[in-house]
Order: structure tokens, then C-alpha cells, then sequence
């Protein structure tokens, strides 16, 4: 079945084997678009599993690159088998379990056996790390959007819904008629919705 | 609560619903546009370059020993 063409599903086709330069890039927009979603999420695991310890913000951020590097070494996510969110949590407690196993003293080897049901069991998501995550995706979204309409249209509506200039500012500055600026608007935000529809973001977006 | 922005996109948006949308879009999008100011982000992405610097020198490790 053909993947439907949206940034979610880019994700998993990310890395170009062949092309170091289109990696960087990749993991560079990446990070920008889920820095804050992952930020939150390792936060939330480390804090369930050291009960409610502070997370050291060095170990946290560290957390995160090894979180990312992960996401595009292994390459397997796929938004037909499974959310996207679920499966950077499953990487975010892995590692964190890894790194409180390197940091556990020499004489606590009897933690051993809780430590497998750690990786297993995944801590209830937090509600600061599932709002972060759904600004990420309406980020994603916008991306998204991008990529399909007319780059006029898309300036029109960055200024206008993004950058919170009235729609009389906007005909002024690029020299149109009013409604030129709300027909564009009229029109992208339908689109915008129609992209929202996919079930992907739905199921994404909502815990 | 539910974001009118996954309503149905033939069924109409409400004055209010279309303000909710417009400030959780501009929201993001801010939040967004500014991270690559961030020291925390920037952090982040260096450590990330590092690692994948590191994965490339042991891949040619690996492959040219």
C-alpha cells in the first residue's frame, strides 16, 4: 500500500543510506521539530523510574542525541504499524534504563530482574510531554503544508494565522486587493484541514 | 478536549473554533521558529553531530580495518 505523502511518513524514509549530507539535514529539521516533545519525555521516564529523582539537565539533553541518533540508525519506524509517539518512547526509556543501569552502584547487581520489566513496562505519558508533543505535530503539520500548496499561498497564510498580521496589513505589504488575501486564506486553511484529516495526525494527536 | 482542527473538513468552523486553531498554529510555529536560538537546542544538536561523527568514523573503521 502506498504511504499517503506526509511528513509523518517521510519520517520513516528519512536517511538516504548513500547521502551523508541529506542525513544532516534530516536530523537537523528533526531535532527542531520534536527536540521539545523528547526533552519532556525523557524527563517524565526518568523521573518514574528513579521515583521522581530531578533529572540532571546534562543527562537529559544526552538522553535526547542518543534518542535521535537511534531514531535514524535503526530506521524502522513505520506510522502503519504503530504512533509515532509510542515508538519514540519506547527508545526515550530504553535509553534512559541503559543509562541508570551504567550508573548503578557495583552492589546493587540484585536490581537485575526489575530492570527488564523497566525496559518493558512504558511509563504513563505526562501531560506536559503529551502537550509539548502536540505542538510538535501541528509544527509538522504546518511543514506539511508547506509542501503542498504555492509558496505565495503559504507566505500569505504565515503572515497572516502564523505571524498575526491583519489581512489589510498583508495586501498593503505584497500590493493585492483584500480579498485576495481572504480567498488565499479561505483556501489554505481548507487544505490545511484536509491534510489534518489523515488518520495519521488523528490517531497521533490525540493519547 | 478536542481541536476543531481535526473536525471533519467539509463540516464548517465557527469564528471561535477558527481563532482556537489560529492561535494553537501560531503557538507551534513560534515555539518552533525560535529553538535554534535555544543554548538547550543547541546542545543537543552538537552532541547529536558528535555521535553521528563517531558512527561514520567507526563504520569506516569497520569497513576498512
Amino acid at each position: 500500500m502506498m504511504l499517503p505523502d506526509t511528513s509523518l511518513s517521510l519520517l520513516s524514509r528519512l536517511r538516504d543510506e548513500g547521502d551523508h549530507t541529506g542525513w544532516q539535514v534530516s536530523w537537523k529539521r528533526f531535532l527542531e521539530l520534536y527536540h521539545e516533545p523528547l526533552l519532556a519525555m525523557a524527563a517524565g521516564i526518568y523521573r518514574h523510574h528513579t521515583g521522581h529523582a530531578v533529572p540532571p539537565q546534562a543527562v537529559i539533553e544526552d538522553v535526547v542525541a542518543s534518542v535521535v541518533v537511534d531514531f535514524f540508525k535503526r530506521n524502522r519506524f513505520d506510522p502503519e504499524r504503530g504512533r509515532l509517539r509510542t515508538y519514540l518512547r519506547v527508545l526515550t526509556n530504553a535509553r534512559i534504563v541503559d543509562m541508570l543501569r551504567k550508573e548503578r552502584p557495583l552492589n546493587h547487581e540484585s536490581l537485575a530482574a526489575g530492570e527488564n520489566s523497566m525496559v518493558e513496562t512504558l511509563p504513563s505519558e505526562t501531560q506536559e510531554e503529551n502537550q509539548s508533543f502536540q505542538h510538535a505535530l501541528l509544527a509538522t503539520l504546518i511543514e506539511d503544508l508547506r509542501e503542498h500548496i504555492p509558496l505565495r499561498q503559504f507566505e500569505i497564510f504565515e503572515m497572516v494565522k502564523l505571524k498575526g498580521m491583519t489581512a489589510e496589513q498583508v495586501a498593503i505589504e505584497i500590493g493585492v486587493q483584500r480579498g485576495v488575501i481572504d480567498n488565499t486564506i479561505y483556501k489554505v486553511m481548507t487544505r490545511l484541514r484536509e491534510i489534518a484529516a489523515n488518520p495519521e495526525y488523528l490517531e497521533e494527536y490525540y493519547t | 478536549m478536542n481541536n476543531p482542527l481535526f473536525k471533519r473538513p467539509d463540516e464548517p468552523l465557527s469564528p471561535l473554533e477558527d481563532a482556537e486553531i489560529t492561535k494553537e498554529l501560531a503557538e507551534a510555529y513560534r515555539l518552533n521558529e525560535n529553538c535554534e536560538k535555544q543554548p538547550e537546542f543547541q546542545r543537543i544538536a552538537e552532541n547529536v553531530k558528535q555521535r553521528i561523527l563517531k558512527e561514520k568514523s567507526l563504520s569506516v573503521i569497520v569497513t576498512n580495518p
